[in-house]
Order: C-alpha cells, then sequence, then structure tokens
C-alpha cells in the first residue's frame, strides 16, 4: 500500500458513525498492512512463453523460432516483484485541530527491464552461425536490473492549504546493473576468419553474488504526492523513489570501440603456450570492459503517477477516471489509461480501467477492496486481468495485493 | 573457445535472463575463429641451424659438438713431509766474561805495617819496600746473572791477569773453585807479574765438569821486591783486573739465560711427479702446508716456514708459528696447516740450483728470542718438527708438459632431427668439416679411427681417406694467463669426393659416435720449454655442417607435443559437437597434411582428429614457390568424441611433409604457411 493511499482509509464500524453523527473528536484508528507485488510482463511473447522462459529449462528450436516469429523489432521484458510491511497512522481532526497521517514501513523492490533488438535477440537464441554475413545491428538494446530494501518514514503537511504527502527512505543496495548497447553492430565473416566488433555501450554493475540480500551500497529515496479538488473532480499526482544509491566495489565502463578479431596470434602453431587463451581472454575482456573495481551513483528507477478522478453521484457507480504512469526504467513505456470506480457497499469496492503502455501492451486492469471486518481489510489487482485467464494468448501480468489489520 | 563466451557470449551474458536458481539453456551455432598462426621455415627447423644466403636460400648450417677432452691433471697430487729434531748440544750457550778487581788499598790493609804505611801513603811518591807473603787473599766471582750452573761435555775458562800495580808481583799463586761445591777449577803460580803486564790462563772444562754460577777466586800467595829504591807514586785504587771468560761451551745440562740464537735454518726440496715433463713454473689452484713441532724446552720458540718459489699478490709465501714454552718435564705441541691457493710456484729449485725442473723448496727457521730468564736444560731436551706440503695440486703448469697419448670414445647427441619423426629426404648437396681446436700449449697429432652415425634403427660407418692418418694440430698460445687460450684450430672437409657423409645425414642420427686418438708432443724435443697446459681447457671436436635447403621430402613427419587442459577452453562443458577448421593459405613448395592427436596424462592416444584433405603446396615455379594456394581443411568432432577433448591433457600437433613427384624444391626466406584454425561449434549457453 502507497503512502498516499491510507489516506482514504479510516474507520467505518458504527462506534465512529455514532461520534460522526454527535460531532464529537475521534481518533482514526492506525493499521498494520502487509503487502506484495508481482509481474512478468512484455508486448510480444505470451504470458506462457514468459513463464517457461524465466522458470528455466531448455529452449528447443522450434521455441527459438517461435520467439523470433513473435518479435516486430525489439523485444521488451519485465520482471518485478516487492514487498512492504508497515505501520500506518491516518489523519485525523480533533476539534478542527488537523492531526496529520503519519507511517513507517520496511519494502522491498526488485525489478529487472530488458530491450532486446531483434537482430540481437537473434544472435543470442541461434548463434553467429546462422547470421554469419550480416551484419548484425545490436543498437538501442538495453538490460537492468535492481534490487533494492528500504525503511521509511511517511508523514504529512500542507502548503496553502494544499496536503503534501511525503516519505523518506533509506536504502539498502543489493543487486545493480545496467547495460546498454547505443550503437553496436557485429560481422561474422561466412568462413569465421573474422569478427568485427563495433560498439558504443554503457555498463555498469554493482558487486555481484548470490546472496540477494548482500550490501553492496547504500542510498535514500524520497516520495511525495498530493491532490486536489475543483468541483467534481479531483487530481492526484505521486512521485515515488526518487533518490540514489551508491554502489561500493562495482564495475563501469564507458566504451566505443571497434576491432576485428581473427583469433588468439600463435607465435608457432606447433608450440602452443597454455596460457595463451588465458592471456588473449584477458587482453579481450579488458577491450570491452573495465575491469578495475570502482564505485558509482545510480538513479533509483522512480516511478510518476498522475490521476484525474471525476466524481458521480451514483452512490454504486462513484467515479470515472483516468491516469499516466511512468517509472525510470529501460523498456517501460508511459501507460495510459481510463477506468471507473464501483461502490457495492460500505465493504466491496471495485475499479476497472482499459490501459496501455508499461512493459505490455493492452490491459485490462482491475483492483478490489473488501472490508473483511472492523479489523480486517483485503485488497488485490492486476494490470491485466486476460493475462492471469488466458496465458497462452496474452503478454503476462502484473498483480498486486495486501492484507490490513486495523487496531 | 574462450573467446567464444568473451566475445559472442560477451552480448549473451549482458541479456540473458537466467537467475542462478532458474537456469534457461539453449544451444547456439557458433563460427568463432580460434587463433591464428604463421608457420614459417624457422618453426621447423631451430633458427640457429639455419642461414640465409645472399640469394634468400635457406641452408641448415649446424654445429655440434661430438667430442671433448682433457688433461685431468699438470701433476701427481703432491703430498710430501719433512722430519727435523732439535737437541741440546746445538744450542749455543754463547761467551760469558766476568771482570773483577783486587785493589792495592785491598792488600795494604791486609799486609801488616807495612801495608798501613803504603796506605798511609797514598798520593805520596815514596819507595815502596820488598812485600813477601801477601795473602791468601779470596774474593766471590759472581756469573749468576748468566747461569745458576752448567755441566760441560766440553768448554774453556780463560783467565786474564793484569798487574795495575806500580810494583813488580812475585811467587804469584792464585785458584778458582766453585764456591758452593768448593772444586778446583784452575790453579797456577806465577814466579813474576811486570807492573802493568799482563797475564793468560786457562783450563779445559769438559768431561762433565760442573761451573756454578757462583766462583770463588784466591790470590793463595803473592811477594813483591817493592820499588827497589825508586820513589813511586802511591795510589791504592790501583789494582790487580782479573777477567774470567767462558768460552765454546758444549754444555751436558745447564740452567742459564739463553742468547738469541737459530735452532733451525733448514732448506728442503721437493720433487713433484710429473712424468715426462720438465715444468718449471705451475699455477697451485690448491694445496696447504702445515708444521707439526714437539718441545721440551722450557721458552718459547718461534718458527717462520717459507716457499721462496710460491708469489701471490702479498709476496713470497711465509707462515708464522710460535711455540709456547714447555711446561717443567713436560712437552709443548702445535700443529697448524697454511693454505696456498692462487698463486705461482716456481720450480726451478733452490737459487743455487743448475737445469733443475719439477723441484720446489722450502725453508724452516725456528728460533729462541732471549727472554732474560733462566731456563733449565739438559741433553736429552729437544724440539721435535715435523713440516710438510698436503695436497697441492696445480690448475695450469709451464714449461715442457711432456708427452701423452689419451684414447677416447665421444658420444655426442644431434638435435638437430629430433622432431622429424619418419619419412625421407634427399639432398642436393651436403658440405660438413671435421674441425679440432686444441687449447693445449703443445703441439697435437691426432688420429680419427671411426665416426659411427647411428638412430634408433640403423648406423652407418663414416669412410674417410683420412681415417687413420696423423692429422697435425697447432699448439695453443696463452694471451692472457689463466683465461682461455687462443686455440689451434684445424679443419678438415668432408664431402661426397672423399667420405659418404651425406649418407650419414640421411640417416637422420641421433648419435654421433667418435673415436679419436691424440698424441701430445709427438716428435717435440723436450728443450721446447714454451709449452702450457691449464686443465680447464683441452681438445673439442665439432662438426660443422651446411646443407642448402634444396631437397625432395616424402612423408617427412614433424611433431610436437603441447599441454592441453579442456577446462581452460571451456570451463562449464558447453561444447556439444562441431568441427575445427583449418584455413590455410601456403606459400611452401611442400604439401602438408595434419593431425591433432589427443593424449591423456600417461600419453596414451585417446582420440585423433583428422581431416580428409591436406594443404596444398603452393605453385611452383623453377624448384621454388611463386604463387599462395589456399585450402580449407575440416576436422569433424562429434558428440561422443567430446569426452576425449575433455580427457586429453596433451595434445600432439602432427604435420607430414611431401615433396610432388620426389622433385627437388628450395626453401626460401619468403615461404610461409598463414594457419587459421576456426571452431564451427554447437555449444549451449552458459
Amino acid at each position: 500500500m502507497s503512502l498516499i493511499s491510507f489516506f482514504s482509509y479510516g474507520q467505518k464500524d458504527s462506534t465512529e458513525k455514532l461520534l460522526r453523527e454527535l460531532n464529537l473528536p475521534i481518533k482514526s484508528r492506525p493499521f498494520l498492512e502487509v503487502s506484495g507485488s508481482f509481474g512478468l510482463e512484455n508486448k510480444d511473447l505470451t504470458a506462457r512463453q514468459l513463464y517457461d522462459f524465466n522458470s528455466g529449462g531448455f529452449i528447443e528450436d522450434s521455441d527459438k523460432n517461435e520467439i523470433l516469429n513473435s518479435v516486430d523489432d525489439m523485444l521488451n521484458y519485465g520482471y518485478r516483484y516487492g514487498w512492504s510491511v508497515g505501520y500506518y497512522q491516518p489523519s485525523y481532526d480533533a476539534f478542527k485541530i488537523h492531526i496529520p497521517a503519519y507511517s513507517i514501513r520496511i519494502y522491498n523492490q526488485y525489478v529487472e527491464s530488458t530491450l532486446l533488438n531483434k537482430d540481437l535477440l537473434s544472435l543470442l537464441l541461434l548463434g553467429n552461425k546462422p547470421t554469419a554475413g550480416n551484419v548484425l545491428d545490436l543498437s538501442n538494446s538495453q538490460r537492468e536490473l535492481w534490487n533494492y530494501t528500504g525503511i521509511e518514514y511517511g508523514f504529512q503537511f500542507s502548503i496553502d492549504s494544499l496536503p503534501i504527502s511525503a516519505g523518506v527512505s533509506l536504502i539498502v543496495g543489493h543487486d545493480h546493473l545496467n547495460y546498454k548497447l547505443n550503437e553496436v553492430s557485429f560481422y561474422t565473416e561466412p568462413d569465421g576468419s573474422f569478427i568485427e566488433f563495433n560498439g558504443n555501450y554503457n555498463l555498469s554493475e554493482s558487486n555481484r553474488t548470490s546472496n540477494t540480500l548482500a550490501v553492496n551500497g547504500f542510498g535514500i529515496g524520497l516520495s511525495f504526492g498530493t491532490q486536489w479538488n475543483f468541483k467534481k473532480s479531483t487530481f492526484k499526482l505521486k512521485v515515488r523513489d526518487l533518490g540514489i544509491i551508491y554502489w561500493n566495489q562495482g564495475f563501469k565502463t564507458n566504451a566505443d570501440t571497434s576491432f576485428v578479431y581473427g583469433g588468439v596470434e600463435a607465435e608457432s602453431i606447433l608450440d602452443i603456450p597454455n596460457d595463451l587463451f588465458a592471456n588473449s581472454r584477458s587482453q579481450l575482456e579488458n577491450s570491452l570492459f573495465e575491469n578495475e573495481a570502482t564505485s558509482y551513483t545510480s538513479i533509483l528507477p522512480f516511478r510518476i503517477d498522475g490521476e484525474y478522478v471525476y466524481n458521480l453521484k451514483n452512490k454504486t457507480l462513484t467515479n470515472v477516471f483516468a491516469f499516466a504512469r511512468y517509472q525510470y526504467i529501460a523498456s517501460f513505456t508511459p501507460r495510459l489509461g481510463i477506468g471507473t470506480s464501483l461502490e457495492f457497499n460500505e465493504n466491496h469496492s471495485l475499479s476497472g480501467a482499459l490501459a496501455y503502455g508499461g512493459f505490455a501492451g493492452f490491459g485490462l486492469e482491475v483492483n478490489y477492496k473488501w472490508q473483511l471486518s472492523s479489523y480486517w481489510r483485503l485488497n488485490i489487482g492486476t494490470n491485466n486481468l486476460v493475462g492471469l485467464a488466458l496465458s497462452n494468448v496474452s503478454s503476462g501480468s502484473y498483480i498486486q495485493g495486501g492484507v490490513s489489520y486495523i487496531l | 573457445m574462450k573467446h567464444l563466451f568473451s566475445l559472442l557470449f560477451f552480448l549473451l551474458m549482458l541479456f540473458s535472463c537466467r537467475r542462478e536458481n532458474q537456469k534457461l539453456q539453449w544451444q547456439v551455432e557458433t563460427l568463432v575463429p580460434i587463433l591464428s598462426s604463421r608457420l614459417e621455415i624457422s618453426d621447423l627447423i631451430a633458427d640457429s641451424t639455419l642461414s640465409l644466403g645472399n640469394d634468400s636460400l635457406y641452408s641448415i648450417v649446424f654445429r655440434n659438438k661430438i667430442g671433448s677432452f682433457k688433461l685431468d691433471e699438470i701433476a701427481s697430487v703432491l703430498e710430501e713431509s719433512f722430519e727435523n729434531t732439535v737437541k741440546l748440544n746445538s744450542i749455543d750457550l754463547g761467551k760469558r766474561i766476568i771482570v773483577n778487581n783486587i785493589s792495592l788499598g785491598r792488600l795494604a790493609a791486609s799486609s801488616g805495617l807495612t801495608g798501613q804505611l803504603i796506605i798511609a801513603s797514598n798520593g805520596n811518591n815514596v819507595a815502596i819496600p820488598a812485600l813477601n807473603g801477601i795473602g791468601p787473599e779470596v774474593f766471590d766471582i759472581d756469573a749468576t746473572d748468566y747461569f745458576q750452573n752448567i755441566t760441560l761435555n766440553d768448554g774453556w775458562l780463560v783467565l786474564r791477569m793484569e798487574n795495575g800495580f806500580p810494583i813488580e808481583l812475585t811467587d804469584l799463586q792464585y785458584e778458582i773453585r766453585n764456591k758452593t761445591s768448593g772444586s778446583l777449577l784452575l790453579q797456577n803460580t806465577l814466579s813474576s807479574l811486570a807492573s802493568s803486564a799482563v797475564h793468560y790462563d786457562s783450563v779445559r772444562l769438559n768431561n762433565g765438569t760442573i761451573i756454578e754460577g757462583e766462583l770463588q777466586a784466591s790470590l793463595l800467595n803473592m811477594d813483591s821486591p817493592g820499588s827497589n829504591g825508586v820513589q813511586v807514586l802511591i795510589d791504592t785504587s790501583d789494582a790487580i783486573s782479573i777477567q774470567i771468560t767462558i768460552d765454546k761451551l758444549d754444555p751436558e745440562s745447564a740452567t742459564a739465560i739463553f742468547p738469541t740464537q737459530n735452532l733451525v735454518n733448514d732448506t728442503t726440496a721437493a720433487i713433484l711427479d710429473a712424468p715426462g715433463a720438465k715444468l718449471n713454473r705451475i699455477y697451485v689452484n690448491s694445496g696447504l702446508i702445515f708444521i707439526d713441532a714437539t718441545s721440551t724446552i722450557d721458552d718459547n720458540i718461534f718458527f717462520q716456514y717459507s716457499l721462496p718459489g710460491a708469489t701471490n699478490a702479498n709476496g713470497i709465501l711465509t707462515f708464522i708459528e710460535i711455540l709456547d714454552p714447555a711446561p717443567l718435564g713436560g712437552i709443548s705441541t702445535t700443529y697448524s696447516e697454511f693454505p696456498i691457493s692462487s698463486c705461482d710456484l716456481d720450480l726451478t729449485g733452490p737459487p743455487d740450483s743448475i737445469n733443475a725442473f719439477n723441484m720446489l723448496y722450502t725453508i724452516l727457521q725456528g728460533r729462541i728470542d732471549s727472554s732474560g730468564k733462566l731456563i733449565n736444560l739438559n741433553l736429552q731436551d729437544s724440539v721435535f718438527l715435523q713440516t710438510g706440503i698436503k695436497e697441492l695440486t696445480a690448475e695450469r703448469g709451464y714449461g715442457y708438459i711432456g708427452t701423452d697419448t689419451i684414447e677416447t670414445l665421444e658420444t655426442s647427441e644431434v638435435d638437430f632431427f629430433q622432431n622429424l619423426s619418419s619419412g625421407d629426404f634427399d639432398f642436393e648437396e651436403v658440405n660438413l668439416s671435421l674441425e679440432i681446436e686444441n687449447n693445449i700449449g703443445a703441439p697435437i697429432d691426432f688420429v680419427v679411427n671411426s665416426v659411427n652415425a647411428r638412430n634408433d634403427n640403423s648406423a652407418i660407418q663414416l669412410n674417410w681417406t683420412s681415417l687413420g692418418q696423423f692429422l697435425a694440430l697447432d699448439r695453443a698460445n696463452e694471451i692472457i694467463e689463466g683465461d682461455k687460450p687462443a686455440c689451434g684450430l684445424n679443419s678438415f672437409l668432408l664431402n661426397s669426393n672423399n667420405s659418404n657423409i651425406d649418407q650419414l645425414f640421411e640417416l637422420k642420427p641421433k648419435f654421433f659416435d667418435l673415436n679419436v686418438s691424440a698424441y701430445l708432443n709427438r716428435n717435440v724435443p723436450e728443450t721446447d720449454l714454451s709449452q702450457f697446459l691449464n686443465i680447464n681447457y683441452g681438445i673439442e671436436a665439432y662438426l660443422n655442417l651446411d646443407i642448402p635447403l634444396h631437397l625432395s621430402m616424402s612423408q617427412i613427419s614433424f611433431q610436437d607435443t603441447s599441454e592441453f587442459e579442456y577446462a581452460d577452453l571451456d570451463p562449464d562443458n558447453l561444447l556439444q559437437s562441431g568441427s575445427l577448421n583449418i584455413i590455410a593459405k601456403n606459400f611452401f613448395p611442400i604439401d602438408f597434411t595434419l593431425e591433432l592427436i589427443l593424449l591423456d596424462a600417461d600419453l596414451n592416444a585417446l582420440d585423433t582428429l583428422s581431416s580428409a584433405d591436406e594443404i596444398s603446396s603452393a605453385s611452383i615455379q623453377n624448384d621454388r614457390a611463386f604463387k599462395e594456394i589456399r585450402s580449407d581443411l575440416s576436422f569433424p568432432f562429434t558428440k561422443e568424441q567430446v569426452p576425449n577433448l575433455k580427457e586429453a591433457k596433451y595434445f600432439v600437433f602432427k604435420t607430414e611433409l611431401n615433396t610432388s613427384s620426389n622433385q627437388k624444391v628450395k626453401f626460401y626466406s619468403e615461404n610461409y604457411l598463414d594457419l587459421q584454425l576456426i571452431g564451427d561449434l554447437s555449444i549451449l549457453t552458459p
């Protein structure tokens, strides 16, 4: 649950109602919330292909062809999951004094984003022999990975009656990489006698270990949001994880290189030194990468959400809305959508939207909130309902959910 | 293949979506250049054996030492010792002189009234009356500053008596005795001793005569006629001077202060065992001299041992040793060794020697320095000395170095053909010379008895017109002493006209056996003393080969074994199958066939990768390559053969060379074979 969303939560039991009717001050009840999210999305492949791709195994030639045939120009791919555990105190008024909300939570974000040029995808899946004789353009491909955990303190304040909610996070970085091929071409001579490589690329990578919770960097993140109402309209703006991480002992390469490789130059084929290949490999790697460990700073994959809500007077169809979302990460395109909200009764509400963009293409977004009791609350949603239902057709989806316990 | 992962799958590693617990794999077909190399003639034949002619035609120039022999010594190792015993009878006790005076005043005092008158007249001229019966007068003679007692086998006591009185003395009776024992040493009566006259008397002290340090002299009686009425000046200090000299002592025993003296001064010669040689000088490599001394003498004995003929940067080699005094009734010993090295040693003997060779000499001196203290000695006292030279070896010798005959059978390995495992070749021309270096400073005649070339399977004996003949070899000259001399060098040409040398080389020999007899100073007179021998340098024989690379060859096989570790190339075992392709661009006038043999750790063959094709010769014109020819070879291997690659620890790169139709072709510096190895491989992604 985001920092902003908990404005809308409050006690809705009979005691609260009674107190409100008596015009007596009441304190909004704080709550604990556990939430999680998981998403595996792209624009060209089906959810099933994505799942197979992500869960390991062996890719047969037929699968390769199917993948290649599915991709027009670029293959994008997004994989993300996260969790959050927090304590939230909503705002309330006491004798005309506004008591602002505050919260504290621990959260983790993992996100992989890949954008593959079709030539590069073909090279990776088939090898260079089938494409020998052709100049492969591998430009504009990128792969990015983030894994970090933060502890956030949220609070609320106003500027000229404009309510502002904000959060400050201290972040521990676990894993990061960002490989970006700007302009790269690759050519293999048909008889294999040489390979020509021309590349302008930027690579950065943290100290990577198998321990997914290893501490490899530290950072800070800011979140803030606001909303204002104008007649029946409400405008909302949220920015999350705007910050940086300083990575220790990583590797960073900014290269603009060009070479033709014709194999290791051996003095004599009759007497090949044992370390010839190792030395040559080292030279080649040095020409491709900066192998000196270094520290670097990277900007967090922040998110921006903007939403317009038009409130209706209908008790069931409560509003219609339009939104735009953006995340600062490779292969994520701005996602735009329109939708409506339904409130069936005090305990059940549902929103649905038709959206396009992000890691995937079109998707039917659905979010459902259920007040289970005076203490328990549930919300669940997806950005592509069809992706869950028809995995062989759709291009994947993102789901999120949370459980709140009201104290 | 590592490059396959480094370059091609550099991209793959960047973009694969694999996580550690979710391994996604697929197979890719790769075409990767693995290595490229240029094969030149120097890769087939060692650079050191190749020579480029003016026309850029290569020749094999091969110099192989086939024999080396040295004279192991100049002379036998010298071990020589000398003994010397110093007895007391050779000890000089010196001449001892004791002087005493008897004054007129002293005599007058014991001569009654007349004597008192003389004393009273001191300083006056008076007439001295006749005097009778003066004496006896006894006085001590103290020689204890020189000795306490001496028992003599022989010696002399000499008395000198001078009359210092102004009057004549008559009937002068005197004697000398040992004071303690009272034994009489000398007794005599002198009828007259004029004023100022000197009287000598002596006695031989022999047969065990003992002379004590405290003697007693007595004037038993003395008369005088007086001055016969003539007035004479009376001076009571006038005296009779008595001088006792003890000389030429041959002591049986003594307790005495001995004067500084030499006990021993011996010159001893030794001869080096160098049969037939007349050496006038050697350069000593190592050795030592020693002194072993035992003494019963109660005093320090100083030794100086020297080799006057031995000189180094510090001059003549001289060594000093001090033997401590022996305790009473005991002995004192010392043993010292002194190294001799890096020095010249003259061998022409002591200074008075004539025409002496091989002779060195030593001088030993031993002495007592007078310490001023009394020392007990007797005839049994002695100093026993043993001196000598040990393990003296020479590095160089000068003079006439003698005659010698060396019979030697030398076997030397020939590494030129070691990479050739089979096949035949036929050279257009072979030139060989037998070169012999003499580093000895004396002429040598040698005889080549036989030369044998052999490999594992067969052998060929050299036929040469000079076999069994005496071949003269000039002497060497030493430019700087100790350095390698300027050798005497003789060379003998062998070719197809005077030998079957080409057959020996076409055998591709691994060894040469050389049987040679060498005769040192054969028919050279002993009067040539300008010769030298340095045992570090001897005689060396070489074969010098010059073969123009104009030949035909058939199935000449080269091979080389290299270590191989598959994991270095494919650490993740990703290789599935494929082939190794070779693109060859040949500018040699010969065909090549290639084979790659995989060996396990025990050098057992695991598998052989071979190609159906061969590398074709360059186009040939006038026996030389003139146009490069490209050949493409493929060495396929199946998935079943991959385990053999993984197991292999060595690989043998084997190539076979052939010329077309036995045509003789020429090899020039321009020839090459460009090889490029390409992996056409099916591999799993990492």
